[in-house]
């Protein structure tokens, strides 16, 4: 068997659970080679959203802090992975958000500017298919004291590499309104500052999403012009041409700044609201 | 009631050579043969009395083996088909599955020549079978009994000095 051509080996690979292709990884070196080549987590993926394995991950979240990947294969052999022992989210009382998941790989941030303590200004990958993770660079020191961080997952069409994006929205509006962009592209190894983002109020709760359909991340946000309604927005960032654009929101019959939570995500590469 | 489908007047099936690696010829009906996207992909190109393949890689008893797959799936389409035609209730699906799972119940060795030959002939679902067949193997497994099992040399031991 270590003698079929890559691809076979690499359908064989793909089609099994999360813990198997572990395991698998230290059968020999072709496969470890196979399993830990840079496109194998878009097959696994690929595989797995066809139905043709069952092998599926569900995330859960428990509190701000911690969460875990449940990993089903069949009925009988559920396991769950504490992801925390991986990533080793060392502040415990930090609030860290999801920002996205790409083929395969999942990204998690935290929230605060400047760092509080060592580990609170840090943007993961995640790979559950192998369990390795990669903590991207520390952020440049943007140019407000204070901010909260929202960010964004996703891959530039044209280029085809992977890009998180980090908004920094100055805590105190009153005294720094700009909020600074920072792109990290995937092999790049550092930050790049590039500009500014619109005026609005991005959602900087731990709840908030951010969602990456047809090449940009979109947020929510409230726009607040000085002498008009407040009203929700949804801000978009092209990863391809690392520009803002807006969409306009659906219309509620409540206010938008009332009892409504908002929440927007991808759901199989359209947007839901 | 009128039917146009009438087997008894069916024109005689057209029928292409196959040849294992080791010289036996099999004549196998061109629908069979078709299952094969390589195959299929050259078909039209070759003149109708040249339907003869040489398939260098394959053996004749793995050969024979492909052709009973592909024989069975396309008989089965036919009927499931025919009963979806005549919306009779049918288990066809689920009898090739069945079917599939027996086929595919071999030693370790004759699964290894059946991935071979199906990437080779390109037959997608043979190839997906087998694919299957290979990973529900070594689910479950631990790495030593993977390699028992599909004959792997240990070769990723770490070397302490690999490094130096």
């Amino acid at each position: 068997m270590d003698t079929l051509p890559i691809d076979i080996t690499t359908g064989i690979l793909s089609s099994l659970p999360v813990k198997s292709i572990l395991q698998s990884r230290c059968v020999c070196k072709t496969w470890r080679s196979v399993i830990d080549s840079s496109h194998f987590g878009d097959i696994h993926l690929a595989r797995t959203v066809q139905g043709k394995t069952t092998s599926n991950l569900i995330f859960l979240r428990h509190r701000n802090s911690d969460f875990d990947i449940l990993e089903g294969y069949n009925e009988s052999s559920q396991c769950i992975i504490n992801a925390r022992n991986k990533i080793d989210l060392l502040c415990k009382f930090n609030e860290f958000a999801f920002v996205g998941s790409l083929h395969g790989l999942v990204c998690i941030s935290y929230t605060r500017f400047p760092a509080w303590r060592d580990h609170d200004s840090i943007v993961h990958i995640y790979n559950p298919s192998t369990r390795d993770s990669v903590t991207l660079p520390e952020l440049k020191p943007p140019e407000c004291e204070y901010a909260k961080l929202v960010a964004g997952f996703g891959l530039d069409c044209v280029t085809k590499k992977d890009k998180v994006v980090q908004v920094f929205c100055p805590v105190d509006r009153r005294k720094y309104v700009k909020q600074e962009v920072q792109v990290y592209t995937f092999g790049s190894n550092s930050w790049r500052k590039i500009g500014y983002a619109p005026d609005v109020k991005f959602d900087t709760s731990w709840k908030r999403t951010s969602a990456f359909v047809n090449g940009s991340c979109h947020w929510l946000a409230v726009d607040e012009p000085k002498n008009g309604v407040a009203s929700v927005v949804i801000v978009s960032f092209d990863l391809a041409r690392e520009e803002f654009g807006y969409i306009p929101s659906p219309e509620f019959t409540a206010s938008p700044l009332g009892d409504l939570y908002f929440h927007i995500s991808e759901l199989g590469g359209v947007f839901v609201q | 009631m009128k039917d146009s489908f009438n087997p008894s007047i069916e024109p005689p099936k057209k029928t292409v050579t196959l040849v294992s690696s080791d010289g036996y010829d099999f004549e196998v009906e061109e629908e069979v043969a078709l299952e094969s996207q390589v195959i299929k992909d050259g078909f039209e190109d070759k003149a109708v009395d040249d339907r003869e393949y040489l398939l260098f890689n394959v053996h004749s008893d793995t050969l024979e083996l492909i052709i009973k797959y592909c024989e069975k799936h396309v008989s089965s389409r036919k009927s499931i088909s025919a009963a979806a035609a005549s919306s009779s209730s049918s288990n066809g699906e689920e009898a090739l599955k069945e079917w599939d799972e027996h086929f595919i119940s071999v030693d370790t060795n004759t699964l290894y020549d059946i991935l071979m030959a199906a990437d080779y002939l390109n037959i997608k679902s043979l190839l997906d079978l087998a694919i299957q067949k290979v990973a529900d193997t070594i689910h479950g497994r631990s790495p030593e009994q993977i390699r028992k099992k599909f004959n792997i040399e240990n070769d990723s031991i770490i070397d302490p000095w690999a490094s130096e």
